[in-house]
């Protein structure tokens, strides 16, 4: 089994950073068969890839002011697939459309809180990122050997 | 009873925007603005930071065209170390930005913008996505998707990495195309051709269809600027300024890039936070123009590359002088696609490119550079100020969109006064006004960036402000 982690946002605007750093830090673990990529947004061609894997995990920041959350998600045609929105629920359904099977996929979601130009994540935003590694690590498949994450600074320039 | 419209954000564009169309008494269109709505400040944000450090911060910007702020920061840089690039560099960064070219064109085309060309302006909103294109026509939607796969591949084989390569330096660039490399690009090159040619076709059938949107989405006079070559020939990494104007007659030409402030003046308006950059010799706002595949193939001589050239000479008989209706902006987009990759086929043929020799070493030797390249958008201007240190003082940024900014304007009112009438609004009237303004295919993410969902919402606004209705989608 394979899986695939795409972590999306803009690195240049705080806390929206969150899902890259979370991609970041999964290659970093070199978890095998497990693929990473860190995205500024979801596009369509990801619909390859994500095609390609047998679990997918999306992470975003979220502005709603809610705890880290991670919930299954399955395709759906009617969500936004393109530009700054783009839904993993589209990009899965865009994957069946072209390439006739999408992963068991979940949808991790980090709270935000600022996202002004080159500022550091606030506090909640790098909890939820070692929140994040740290969930997706629990439900990969068995892993011959695991490296527990710890969090080290996450800041951006 | 005068009324506004919003359409508050337009969608299927790449940023956040909206749109408000003014009705007067008789519920004719009186005004209609196009509206950036969120603070940009980008440029004081660079302001201490180290000139190495631009390229790679700049390229950081924006998702869709990363490559375009790279490569006019590395060239800005290039002017502050006062160093001519070896020639691999400038032809590898050449590749790279026609590889930037092909992929958000593609994205534009194919997935933005092709919905409403293929199903139709009035069309069920419902099913006028990428999802009722492919039920409707699935080549068309995996081809976009193959161009836009090889665009990033010749960049993830250049840069290393798909997204905010900072592989473009002051000086030249950091790493050589592997032979390997070189080989995959090349096994793609007429499969990416092919794609081209079949949407090219495509456009032709389906332009019948649009006759009434070409005339009226932004058709009027501007002028047109854009970098050409020493022979005039279609340029998108250096060269010289040149505008023309309807006609197609040349305005002004030769202008060095590092000159740009004295032909393009930048005024503000309350209501934006987008400038409105102007020809400064006609004054704002008669100094209209437009940047762009559009304007890149009114101002060119030819192209330079056969297949391109030829359909350079169908594109120029859509007019007598220039190119006027923006709704040919798509057409222009698909024939630089196809000229983005002749040219990276002859690149890969250049013996050049597998020098190892890339990059010019220097300290700081000017105080200021100012880095100019044909983004997918348009021409891109990076203008930095330093210290002796090396560490930003100042930094203008004037972008595609910025400078299509007033013809965007322009083009919604032109759009809306045809198309809307009285307080029946109906989709297929609003959808045009959105089509109209994505035919620029304006990136907002240069100047801003919002995550969150993104509604269309049109609001009926009276004149005391009061909001008379309202409607989501």
């Amino acid at each position: 089994m394979n899986a695939i982690v795409i972590g999306y946002g803009n690195t240049l605007r705080g806390d929206d950073a969150v899902g890259p750093l979370v991609a970041e830090a999964v290659a970093q673990m070199s978890w095998p068969q497990v693929q990473a990529l860190a995205v500024h947004q979801l596009t369509p061609e990801l619909a390859e890839a994500v095609a390609a894997a047998d679990l997918a995990f999306f992470v975003d920041a979220t502005a709603a002011n809610e705890p880290f959350c991670a919930r299954p998600i399955e395709p759906c045609a009617e969500s936004v697939v393109l530009a700054h929105t783009g839904d993993p629920r589209a990009l899965l359904a865009l994957a069946m459309a072209l390439y006739g099977r999408a992963p068991q996929a979940w949808w991790l979601t980090i709270s935000a809180m600022q996202f002004e130009y080159g500022a550091e994540l606030s506090p909640p935003a790098r909890e939820g990122v070692a929140q994040a590694v740290g969930w997706i690590e629990g439900h990969l498949p068995e892993l011959p050997s695991r490296v527990f994450f710890r969090p080290t600074s996450y800041s951006v320039e | 009873m005068p009324q506004r419209i919003v359409i508050d954000p337009v969608t299927r564009i790449e940023g956040h925007a909206k749109i408000t169309i003014h009705l007067d008494d008789t519920g004719a269109v009186s005004e209609a603005r196009f509206h950036v709505t969120e603070f940009r400040g980008f440029e004081q944000f660079c302001v201490g930071r180290p000139l190495w450090e631009m390229a790679g911060i700049t390229s950081r910007i924006c998702g869709i065209c990363p490559v375009s702020h790279l490569l006019a920061s590395a060239k800005a840089g290039d002017a502050i170390l006062a160093v001519t690039i070896p020639p691999a560099a400038e032809k590898l960064r050449r590749m790279m930005n026609l590889a930037q070219i092909i992929q958000s064109h593609a994205l534009s085309f194919f997935h933005l913008s092709a919905p409403d060309l293929l199903l139709g302006m009035e069309s069920d909103p419902a099913a006028r996505n990428l999802f009722g294109l492919l039920a409707a026509d699935p080549e068309l939607v995996r081809g976009g998707i193959r161009l836009r796969q090889f665009g990033q591949e010749v960049i993830e084989h250049l840069g290393g990495r798909k997204i905010h390569p900072a592989w473009a330096v002051p000086g030249g660039v950091r790493a050589p195309l592997a032979e390997t490399g070189r080989a995959a690009i090349r096994e793609r090159v007429s499969e990416a051709r092919a794609l081209a040619l079949d949407a090219l076709g495509r456009f032709g059938r389906m332009l019948e269809q649009h006759r009434e949107e070409a005339a009226v989405f932004g058709n009027f006079p501007t002028l047109f600027l854009g970098l050409v070559g020493p022979d005039g020939a279609w340029e998108h990494y250096d060269g010289m300024l040149r505008f023309v104007d309807s006609t197609g007659a040349i305005v002004a030409d030769g202008i060095a890039p590092s000159h740009y402030r004295e032909w393009i003046g930048e005024a503000v308006e309350p209501w934006s936070y987008l400038k409105f950059p102007f020809f400064r010799p006609h004054g704002y706002p008669a100094g209209t123009y437009r940047v762009g595949p559009l304007a890149r193939l009114n101002i060119c001589s030819q192209i330079g590359t056969p297949l391109a050239d030829a359909e350079l000479r169908t594109f120029r008989d859509h007019a007598n002088g220039a190119v006027t209706s923006s709704f040919f902006y798509h057409h222009a987009r698909l024939i630089e696609i196809l000229a983005a990759i002749e040219r990276i086929e002859l690149l890969l043929d250049d013996p050049d490119i597998a020098s190892t020799r890339l990059r010019a070493k220097a300290g700081v030797n000017q105080l200021e550079g100012i880095g100019v390249s044909e983004a997918p958008r348009g021409t891109l201007f990076h203008h930095y100020q330093v210290d002796g240190d090396g560490l930003i003082t100042a930094v203008n940024l004037l972008i595609a969109t910025g400078q299509n900014n007033l013809a965007m304007n322009r083009a919604v009112a032109q759009i809306a006064r045809h198309y809307v009438r009285g307080d029946r609004i109906t989709d297929g009237m609003l959808n045009r006004v959105e089509a109209g303004i994505r035919a620029f295919d304006p990136c907002l993410s240069c100047s801003t960036h919002v995550a969150g969902a993104m509604p269309l919402e049109i609001g009926l606004v009276g004149p005391d402000g009061a909001v008379l209705d309202e409607v989501r989608r």
